[in-house]
């Protein structure tokens, strides 16, 4: 009976010390991913170092009177001014073709031919151009980022 | 109505045309805001494109033909 109860014994310190060794193996294991936590803590911080540095770039990148498209002031101000010099060409491009048309009307109105002069076929052409002039550049409005998004290719 | 006169009227009614898209266009120009896209101001400019080219081409074929 002592022999039985000796055994059974033994038995379960082998079991503890099984456990103690499979417990250390899995704390071994763990090592690697514990070590990988730092890692990617590390890697926060180097990410909020880079933007640190973004941002510490975007002030040097301002300082620089060249790059001022980077600054959102400038770009903005920058913007505006592309549309009004757009803006005001669409409206000297319109008042062209209106006048061009007018005196083209008023040629063929008092010519007594059905076919056109070459100067009146360059008014035409001119005309053309004129009107493709406007249509490219009203399709490239320029919107500034606040804005949003804008369809800038025009209409299908 | 011979082919000359028939010709003529073409040309003063496709050269009304031209006029009138063109006066639409700056009433259209002069509507639009200037940050805006005016899809209409683009129609009438692609219109009028294509009415000019429509003449061109047509002055073209008569003088080819004569």
């Amino acid at each position: 009976m002592s022999d039985l109860n000796s055994k059974t014994a033994n038995i379960a310190v082998i079991s503890r010390q099984r456990f103690a060794s499979l417990l250390f193996l899995a704390l071994l294991l763990m090592v690697p991913f514990r070590a990988g936590l730092p890692q990617s803590t590390k890697g926060v911080v180097l990410s909020s170092q880079s933007l640190v540095g973004q941002s510490h770039q975007t002030l040097d990148y301002s300082a620089d009177p060249g790059s001022a498209v980077l600054d959102p002031v400038m770009a903005e101000r920058r913007m505006k001014m592309l549309n009004n010099e757009r803006h005001k060409a669409i409206l000297s491009d319109s008042d062209k073709l209106l006048k061009l048309a007018t005196e083209l009307n008023d040629e063929i109105a008092r010519s007594n031919s059905g076919a056109l002069t070459p100067e009146q076929l360059r008014k035409v052409a001119e005309i053309e151009k004129l009107a493709r002039n406007v249509r490219d550049k009203m399709t490239m409005t320029i919107v500034s980022p606040s804005a949003g998004f804008f369809p800038v290719n025009g209409p299908p | 109505m011979t082919p000359e006169e028939k010709r003529k009227e073409q040309v003063a009614r496709q050269c009304a045309d031209l006029l009138k898209l063109a006066t639409d266009l700056k009433a259209q120009v002069d509507k639009a805001r200037k940050d805006e896209l005016s899809v209409s101001v683009v129609r009438k400019a692609a219109e009028l494109e294509q009415m000019a080219h429509k003449v061109r081409n047509g002055a073209a074929l008569s003088t080819s033909n004569e």
